[in-house]
């Protein structure tokens, strides 16, 4: 994970590791203490490989989090693994994405 | 990306009938012939499940479960035991060690595949 | 197509079982009386109706069927809770019954068509204002309908929801750390149809990332999956998740009606709800135990009320399950008993009544036999047509509860039309006695209730002052003792006075006046015809109906009845009846050429006397120091020829009447089929019916009751002059 300060209250987070139960705690552990005094937050998920349902669910934990607090929370790039899940949740709305209606379920 | 199932099993033919139904299915195997043989397979290489057996010689399922629960490489790995019927009582001291997902042997292959799909997926 | 034979036999079954529907139904409103909230009784209520419905429906007796939709609509509504009950609507529910007991009749009648159209039109007006002025009123919701609301404002796709399961997921927190990924459950379900919603509930979620532990799991889920699939399959899906999940899967609505359907296709064998529910597809084996578990956990709850909570099946189900439970039981509850039509019955009864008097025959042409093993063939015989007739007789022997509980309403209705607080206290339920005999005990029943509750109870006013609570209870009560089958109306009021009984029947002429007769006999004067204390002609009594409408009929029933009187505490009739009609021990004796039967249960003892101490045709004659009147038959009968040389006295007792009957020989014991006179003999005084001797010969079966009142009276009228001649 790297984080980095782009301007003033602005944070970028690349994640490269996987999005998994065995390495979530550790990612929480650290972007925790760096998440003070963000107002603008990205999270670049674009190189996450593995993504599974705790993953997720920590995603969803620091949008709650942020909304709570105020903050602008965006995930933005996604990579593919992370997309599924999402899509498969869907979750889209609850992450703030832009929501990508799958061709097969229709308009709704 | 394929997942990988690390099957552990002293019976050879019963390997053989897990590496067929389930590379099959496109996922990766890692063999190993027990408990022991499975902790030293393993190291540091985190596999998606563990299948394996209750009685092996040097370490039976059950111990191997719980060295698994106290290693941070592969606590959160699930474990698929292949049990008998008879096996009851072990399959509590099994669930109590943390291995939730049981299939009773004999099992067709379409079931061994079924049970592995719900939990890795 | 049903021949006509079929046709009446349908008919005969509807006919009868709307007879009991009916019955059940209005034990359900007396239910609902004690308690308005009763919903067995409504249940039970609306089934009955529901089921009259339907078998009206069979027969296409479409007048009732019109009528009973618009009763049973309303009782939906109530048991639905959109319609609340009050007295008022009781009382509308008690006036439905009885003009679906009407329709019933004219349609037994062989009528087409609503003989009161008008009547019943009234009554749809009512029903239909009640629904419409309940459906006004704030529907209460149930916890389950909001929740399936919350489901339905989420869910976007409309139109397929109704045909998705509905899968229901809650996860313990430990769930990421026990292996499990609920992303491999959702993609496996994908695999079993479609999932057209997925809701992420993350309502659990810290706001506060400090208090979020990333390992565990927070969240669940509400599926929509559109698939051909089963509940079992379903639930296959998260066969690990064992103590993890907390899993409900309910069945897509529009599907709900195939189960339900598929409930009532279900083989009718009395299953319990759950493996209704099970059969069905609606509730799993795993569901099923945790539903159960729940129950013990939650005492006097009921399995479907548990399992709808726990959203496991949708309520609708549940309903058409228990309805489903409840007809099947009450199927079976018929399939124990055989529903024999009652002309085949009595044609059976009357078959071992020959039989018995062919046995009888046989036994005495035997005895007459010098071979041994004749006579002992026969006797062995005797025995087994004796065990034949027994089981034959238990065949129509039905409890009296049913009788028993048409009273409730009875009871209600005098009671309110005299302005007088009545409970009905019921003992002796379980009492079987003949099917005819429970027919026709009916009448006098509802006379002497009507009497305890007129004449009997006091008004509440009077009650309070005396100490009395203000409700007054009568008592039906029966039992079996001594061979006979006693049953009793009793009451707590303020009993019979004997001095004002006696008054009006001097004031009569019933009675000189000065004449000494014990209190026994004085209030038996109320069963004189005509005799009425009441001080003022109420509702109730003024029916024209009189008390000797109930003697005359018990008489015809070959019973007794007599009166406990408690002054100030109370009164009771005490009905006594033979066990059956069909067939009764006789005591044989002839005059002349002629044999009579005596009910030998009144026989009491029979003796020989010469000739010249009973020349008259009537009289008395001191027995033991007590003067007994009696009767010569063969002048009673005009049998023309001499009195025999010795002839005997049989001594015979009805009720607390006591009088000797005079014949020229005594027979002994015999079994007896009575067969009832034909229409030329049926005003024929003294006379109750006929059999059939073993030798072939015909015998009359005395009519001891009207023979004792005969004789008591005439030897009262004429008293003076009989003791006079007496030496």
């Amino acid at each position: 994970m790297d984080v980095s300060e782009p301007g003033a209250g602005e944070l970028t987070v690349v994640i490269s590791e996987d999005l998994c139960i065995y390495e979530i705690a550790q990612l929480h552990d650290q972007l925790l203490p760096r998440l003070a005094g963000g107002q603008k937050i990205q999270l670049d998920l674009g190189a996450v490989a593995e993504c599974d349902s705790a993953g997720l669910q920590w995603l969803l934990a620091l949008r709650a989090w942020a909304r709570s607090s105020g903050v602008t929370l965006s995930f933005e790039p996604l990579s593919d693994a992370v997309r599924e899940l999402v899509d498969l949740c869907q979750v889209q709305s609850l992450l703030g994405l832009q929501t990508v209606i799958p061709a097969d379920m229709g308009a709704c | 990306m394929a997942k990988t199932v690390c099957v552990v099993d002293d019976s050879s033919s019963m390997r053989q009938l897990v590496r067929m139904t389930l590379s099959g299915a496109g996922y990766d195997i890692l063999e190993a012939v027990d408990g022991q043989d499975a902790l030293e397979k393993l190291g540091a290489r985190r596999v998606n499940l563990i299948i394996s057996d209750v009685n092996m010689p040097r370490m039976d399922g059950i111990s191997l479960v719980k060295a698994l629960k106290q290693n941070a490489m592969h606590r959160f790995t699930p474990v698929l035991m292949l049990t008998t019927e008879s096996e009851d009582a072990k399959k509590r001291e099994g669930q109590a060690a943390g291995a939730k997902a049981w299939i009773v042997k004999p099992f067709k292959p379409d079931q061994l595949l079924a049970a592995v799909q719900k939990l890795i997926m | 197509m049903l021949d006509d034979e079929q046709w009446r036999w349908l008919a005969e079954t509807f006919i009868s079982e709307a007879q009991e529907l009916l019955q059940r139904a209005e034990m359900s409103l007396s239910d609902l009386e004690q308690d308005l909230q009763d919903v067995e009784a409504i249940n039970s209520l609306f089934r009955a109706v529901h089921t009259l419905k339907g078998s009206a429906g069979i027969l296409g007796v479409d007048f009732v069927v019109g009528f009973t939709h618009h009763y049973e609509n309303l009782l939906v509504g109530v048991r639905d809770g959109d319609i609340p009950l009050d007295s008022a609507l009781l009382h509308l529910c008690y006036r439905c019954l009885d003009r679906i007991n009407h329709l019933i009749e004219a349609a037994t009648g062989g009528l087409q068509d609503d003989p009161d159209p008008e009547a019943t039109a009234i009554l749809v007006r009512q029903l239909n204002e009640v629904q419409r002025s309940g459906a006004d009123l704030p529907v209460a919701q149930d916890g389950q309908h909001q929740e399936r609301g919350t489901f339905e404002r989420v869910s976007p796709a409309s139109d397929q929801r109704d045909q998705a399961w509905h899968i229901s997921l809650r996860f313990d927190r430990e769930l990421f750390r026990s292996g499990f990924d609920p992303a491999s459950f959702l993609r496996y379900l994908g695999r079993l149809g479609q999932l057209t919603e997925v809701i992420y509930i993350a309502d659990e979620l810290p706001d506060d990332l400090a208090d979020f532990d990333p390992e565990q799991c927070y969240f669940g889920l509400e599926i929509n999956l559109l698939g051909d699939t089963t509940k079992a399959d379903i639930e296959q899906v998260f066969e690990f998740l064992d103590d993890l999940a907390t899993i409900r899967i309910l069945p897509p609505e529009s599907q709900l009606e195939d189960y339900i359907q598929l409930i009532r296709a279900l083989p009718e064998d009395d299953h319990r709800l759950g493996e209704i529910l099970v059969k069905a597809g609606l509730l799993t084996e795993k569901e099923l135990q945790q539903g159960l578990n729940l129950q013990s956990a939650e005492q006097g709850r009921k399995l479907g009320e548990v399992v709808v909570d726990a959203q496991m099946v949708a309520p609708e189900a549940v309903q058409v399950a228990l309805e489903k439970q409840s007809s099947v039981r009450e199927r079976l509850g018929r399939a124990a008993y055989l529903k024999i039509a009652s002309d085949k019955m009595d044609e059976l009864i009357n078959q071992v009544g020959e039989l018995v008097i062919a046995a009888e025959g046989m036994r005495l042409a035997a005895q007459q036999s010098v071979q041994a093993r004749i006579s002992e063939r026969a006797e062995e015989l005797c025995r087994h047509v004796e065990s034949i007739r027994e089981s034959a007789l238990r065949l129509r022997m039905v409890e009296i509860g049913e009788t028993f509980n048409r009273f409730h309403r009875l009871i209600r209705e005098t009671g309110d039309g005299l302005g007088k607080q009545v409970k009905l206290d019921i003992q002796g339920a379980d009492t079987e006695l003949d099917k005819t005999m429970v027919d026709r005990i009916y009448e006098p029943l509802v006379h002497l209730v009507r009497n305890a509750i007129d004449h009997g109870l006091e008004s509440p006013e009077r009650r309070l002052e005396v100490g009395k609570p203000e409700q007054g209870t009568v008592t039906l009560n029966a039992f079996h003792e001594s061979g006979q089958i006693v049953i009793e109306v009793s009451d707590d009021g303020g009993g019979i006075d004997p001095d004002r009984i006696l008054q009006k029947a001097i004031e009569r002429d019933l009675v000189a006046p000065g004449a000494d007769i014990d209190e026994q006999s004085v209030l038996q004067l109320i069963f004189h015809p005509g005799f009425s204390t009441a001080q003022t002609v109420t509702n109730i009594s003024g029916r024209g109906v009189g008390m000797d409408s109930v003697r005359k009929d018990i008489d015809g029933l070959r019973g007794t009845i007599e009166i406990d009187n408690r002054p100030g505490r109370g009164c009771c009739f005490r009905i006594r009846l033979p066990l059956t009609l069909a067939i009764i021990e006789g005591f044989l004796v002839s005059v002349g050429e002629q044999y009579y039967v005596i009910p030998l249960e009144l026989v009491t003892e029979c003796i020989e006397l010469p000739a010249h101490l009973a020349q008259k045709a009537e009289g008395y004659l001191e027995l033991r120091g007590q003067a007994l009147p009696y009767l010569a038959l063969r002048h009673y009968f005009s049998i023309k020829g001499g009195a025999a040389e010795r002839q005997s006295l049989v001594v015979v007792r009805q009720g607390n009447l006591s009088a000797g009957v005079l014949v020229d020989r005594l027979h002994g014991e015999i079994q007896t089929v009575i067969k009832p006179l034909g229409q030329l003999f049926q005003h024929l005084k003294g006379v109750g019916g006929a059999t059939i001797l073993g030798s072939g010969e015909v015998a009359l079966i005395l009519d001891i009751g009207s023979l004792l009142r005969q004789v008591c009276d005439q030897t009262d009228a004429g008293s003076d002059r009989l003791i006079a001649a007496m030496p």
